[in-house]
């Protein structure tokens, strides 16, 4: 069953995620650790501290590489989930459920912020009066080396909402891509994460991927 | 899946099991097997749609894979100075990654990456080619391109911050022109993170925000010295290194691109770091960044700013008007010393802050209290959130001066959009605004009021001709009659024309606003002058009951009682006033009379302890102690105590001559008696401290004779009935005096 303990209900698929009140310094730690364990323990509502604490300590990380190495190559997305990962747990989790479950609560967060983030490009363009941009725009700026411009951006925030629309119609797919795509997550860590087949995970992930491209083509017009 | 969909999920299901089947099978094959298993319809054309472009999706989220790479790079450059995001989004310029400039080189800097962009220009990382080494580059939007002179003033004045050599500062390495690039500043590149980034995710640690506090205030400091303000002082324009050291960034240059708050559309963000001096557009001096330290000290502490809002004027309002919750109120490890600093940092009057940065980190580091003990209070400091159907007259003139300094100084706009809020109080604070009369009446008010903290006699002569002036410019301003009162009432000055003229004042002001706290405590320390107590304790209730629980004009109450030797509610009141103004050293000191009064000397010393950082500790504080170790008989001691007050005020040499004689020293104590004497004959004793002295000496016919005479003078104190002097008051003698005072014996 793709269901695994932790991701039941639909909170996984809110759009703002419930702020979590953080306590400072030194008990941030024993936070994290007392998460996992909620978490472990089945706890649905720990999901939403834990995934917060994995989105916050996302973004530090992110900007830190950017920092050190500031560079498009050092930062992949996989690089930076598995830096999170060692951060909020470093040795003290081994286990590797633990670890593929923390892979896919950090897609979603990485899902969020870079949603966030193009969502915030986009609306500094459309500020200035720019018009939205066409399926075939995308799609050239897309093959283009042009950075992080504009119409991409659109590309993420239509990906955005076909994939809500995707979740309604198969959750464990619409998880799948946020693994894949968003986690930059193997078939396999996929597959563990969430707990179904390789199989699966394959034949999701091609699925949703022709589903989504004719959604974005409709939605971008 | 959702419910409502059934069909569609069965179709789906199908959908998966089918795509499994064929998508790997030539398309010849895939169609003899879907025929086979009678696969149409609605079924067949949408596995159709999705199997014909499948490899195009495919290609479509590579590339869209690499986007996410891109994106995440961006997300992760986002913020990284500090507000860049909302910069972007304020001016419109996009797109942060396809700055044009990345790559070049303009002289000897070459270009490396855009590191974000604040106020005041775009910040690059770059490399200096000459010097090999990395620096943060930023080029100036300046703002006053078309006014040379004045441009030239504004780059001397950041030449000048560039002299600043300090570990908390950011170096500087140079300011210069060049016609590609204009103005420009390089300095030095330090790895690290913005406080404004360590901000977002929720407040510091006590002693990391106490830590960065004191090496903010340390860089601050050492610009101060120098007669450099850095004006700009936010969490942006703090690095924390790697190593935890605090890096002060833009020091002097906020005026080179002045940010025009009269603007309309100006981020809240903008000057929510701005002290009330500097959003009215008002002279500032060093003291402008102290306020903005507090702001950050608070933002740290507590995870949010003190003055928020939707929009600049909203922020504005909040800080001309609006006094944050205790830091305390909000994370429970923050003691009351902190709390204190805040408060004093965020004093809207820029003369009740610390005097400079050293003062801040002394009260930081030490485990000081702060002294809070103004006679008149600074209400927008200490005035507590009150309902507005009780803010009368007083309110409403302070809201009117905030208003109205606005639309004087600052701009139409921001007013505007005040007034149009639908807050209640700003509407009618718009209404206020025009009575230019009030606006200068509190002005001169507040002015006053700073004179009358000095406590000296040529501040308070001076407070009243502003008083008068205050109610020349509006006579029915209640707080100004009230203040007038209370300078009448001056120690010394005790004629009963003067008080004559206190009470006329005080019911005035009582009379102009019967829901005036300051009136009501005026005319109950009038009345209490008057030896009308039981009168003089309903209005100081009244004023304490109207003024909140935080009110200072409680000391007033604690006064009464003690003289009215109701020991229980001088205790009760003081820890009542201790408890609503946590730190205060003038509150920490009642409290100990409190204990003092009922015969808890231990307790009250313990509570003195507190004060013994404070330099100088305020008078009383020694004076109780004294009078503790007195009642313990312990005179060596109370003598050292009493006599260091002494030092600097001339009525404690009453009670030294008290302790020395009881200490034995009867000679020394004679000398004191014959100062006194000759200083009442003078006309500038009182007739108290005499009978203290004769009292001390055991000579009661003497002391109750001046006793007697200090009932005229009204020099008597309340310590009268404290336990130092229980021999005087078993003394038949003594129960006249209750008597004519009408305070009845326990």
């Amino acid at each position: 069953m793709y269901v695994h303990r932790w991701s039941q209900g639909p909170i996984l698929l809110t759009q703002t995620w419930p702020e979590v009140a953080h306590p400072a310094g030194a008990n941030r730690e024993s936070l994290e650790r007392s998460v996992l364990d909620e978490m472990r323990g089945g706890d649905p509502a720990a999901l939403g501290r834990f995934f917060s604490l994995v989105y916050d300590k996302l973004r530090e990380i992110a900007r830190a590489q950017r920092r050190r190495q500031p560079g498009f190559e050092s930062l992949t997305t996989t690089s930076l989930v598995h830096e999170a990962f060692i951060k909020l747990f470093g040795s003290e989790c081994r286990d590797f459920h633990d670890r593929a479950h923390f892979m896919a609560v950090a897609a979603m967060a990485m899902r969020q912020i870079l949603i966030g983030h193009a969502r915030r490009n986009a609306a500094s363009k459309r500020g200035s009066g720019a018009a939205t941009f066409s399926f075939e725009e995308v799609e050239r700026a897309l093959a283009s080396e042009a950075g992080f411009v504009t119409p991409k951006a659109e590309a993420l925030l239509a990906l955005d909402r076909a994939l809500d629309r995707l979740h309604d119609r198969s959750e464990r797919q619409s998880r799948v891509v946020e693994c894949r795509f968003f986690g930059g997550m193997s078939i396999d860590e996929t597959a563990t994460a969430l707990g179904i087949s390789s199989a699966t995970v394959k034949r999701d992930w091609a699925i949703a991927q022709a589903w989504l491209h004719r959604e974005i083509q409709r939605d971008l017009g | 899946m959702k419910g409502d969909d059934g069909a569609a999920v069965n179709v789906w299901g199908e959908l998966e099991t089918l795509w499994e089947m064929v998508s790997d099978l030539p398309p010849a094959e895939r169609e003899a097997l879907l025929a086979s298993h009678a696969v149409e319809g609605e079924l067949r054309a949408e596995l159709d749609s999705l199997l014909s472009r499948a490899s195009a999706a495919e290609a479509f989220f590579d590339r869209l894979a690499a986007v996410v790479a891109e994106a995440s790079h961006a997300a992760a450059f986002e913020g990284l100075q500090g507000d860049a995001a909302a910069v972007v989004q304020e001016d419109g310029s996009g797109s942060v990654d396809s700055d044009p400039l990345v790559g070049m080189t303009l002289g000897r800097y070459q270009i490396i990456e855009r590191l974000g962009q604040g106020g005041m220009g775009v910040v690059y990382r770059a490399l200096d080619l000459q010097l090999r080494r990395t620096v943060a580059l930023k080029l100036l939007r300046a703002r006053a391109s078309n006014d040379a002179r004045g441009k030239e003033r504004l780059l001397a004045e950041a030449r000048a911050a560039a002299a600043l050599d300090h570990p908390n500062i950011c170096t500087i390495y140079e300011i210069g022109e060049t016609p590609e690039m204009g103005a420009f500043i390089a300095m030095g590149f330090y790895p690290g993170r913005t406080l404004a980034q360590a901000l977002e995710r929720g407040p510091l640690s006590l002693t990391t925000a106490l830590d960065y506090v004191t090496q903010i205030a340390r860089g601050l400091g050492a610009a101060h010295e120098r007669g450099i303000i850095h004006r700009d002082v936010k969490p942006a324009n703090v690095i924390v290194t790697a190593d935890g050291v605090v890096k002060l960034l833009d020091f002097g240059i906020a005026r080179m691109t002045d940010v025009d708050v009269s603007r309309d559309g100006v981020m809240p963000g903008t000057i929510a770091y701005m002290s009330p001096e500097q959003v009215t557009s008002r002279p500032l001096d060093q003291r402008t960044d102290l306020w903005s330290l507090g702001v950050v000290l608070y933002e740290m502490l507590a995870g949010e700013r003190p003055f928020r809002g939707e929009s600049a004027g909203a922020v504005l309002y909040a800080i001309l008007e609006q006094p944050p919750p205790l830091v305390s109120t909000l994370r429970r490890d923050v003691p009351a010393r902190i709390d204190a600093v805040v408060a004093r940092l965020l004093a809207t009057d820029p003369a009740h802050r610390y005097g400079s940065a050293e003062d801040v980190i002394a009260a930081v580091s030490s485990n000081r209290d702060e002294d809070g003990s103004p006679v008149l209070r600074a209400p927008a400091l200490s005035k507590p959130h009150r309902p507005w159907a009780r803010r009368t007259q007083y309110g409403v003139a302070t809201l009117a001066v905030g208003a109205a300094i606005a639309i004087a100084i600052v701009s139409w706009p921001i007013v505007a959009k005040l007034a149009r809020g639908n807050d209640q109080r700003t509407a009618l604070a718009s209404k206020e605004a025009v009575s230019p009369e009030r606006t200068a009446a509190m002005d001169l008010y507040a002015q006053a009021r700073r004179e009358v903290l000095f406590r000296t006699d040529s501040g308070r002569r001076y407070a009243r001709d502003l008083f008068q002036q205050a109610i020349a410019a509006d006579s029915t301003f209640a707080a100004a009659h009230a203040g007038l009162a209370l300078i009448a009432l001056t120690p010394g000055d005790h004629s009963n024309r003067s008080i004559a003229s206190a009470e006329a004042s005080a019911r005035t002001a009582v009379r102009l606003d019967s829901m005036s706290p300051e009136a009501h405590a005026a005319l109950g320390r009038v009345l209490f002058s008057r030896y009308r107590l039981a009168e003089a304790e309903k209005h100081l209730k009244r004023a304490v009951e109207l003024d909140g629980p935080q009110t200072d004009l409680r000391e007033f109450l604690i006064w009464l009682y003690a003289f009215m030797d109701r020991r229980g509610e001088v205790l009760e009141q003081a820890t009542l006033f201790e408890r609503n103004k946590p730190g205060g050293a003038i509150a920490i000191a009642e409290l100990a009379r409190g204990l003092l009064v009922n015969g808890r000397c231990d307790e009250a010393l313990a509570q003195l302890d507190r004060l013994k950082h404070l330099r100088p500790p305020p008078a009383r504080a020694g004076n109780y102690a004294a009078q503790c170790y007195a009642t313990r008989k312990q005179w060596p001691q109370a003598i050292d105590a009493m006599s260091r007050v002494a030092q600097t005020n001339e009525q404690a040499n009453a009670y030294l001559g008290f302790m020395l004689a009881r200490g034995g020293h009867t000679d020394s104590a004679r000398v004191i008696r014959d100062r006194l004497l000759a200083q009442v004959s003078r006309g500038d004793g009182n007739a108290y401290g005499l009978a203290v002295v004769y009292a001390g000496l055991g000579d009661f016919d003497s002391a109750f004779e001046w006793f007697e005479k200090s009932y005229e003078d009204r020099s008597l104190r309340p310590d009268i009935m404290g336990p130092i002097f229980e021999d005087v008051r078993r003394d038949p003698r003594f129960e006249k005096l209750r008597a004519k005072l009408g305070i009845p014996n326990r």
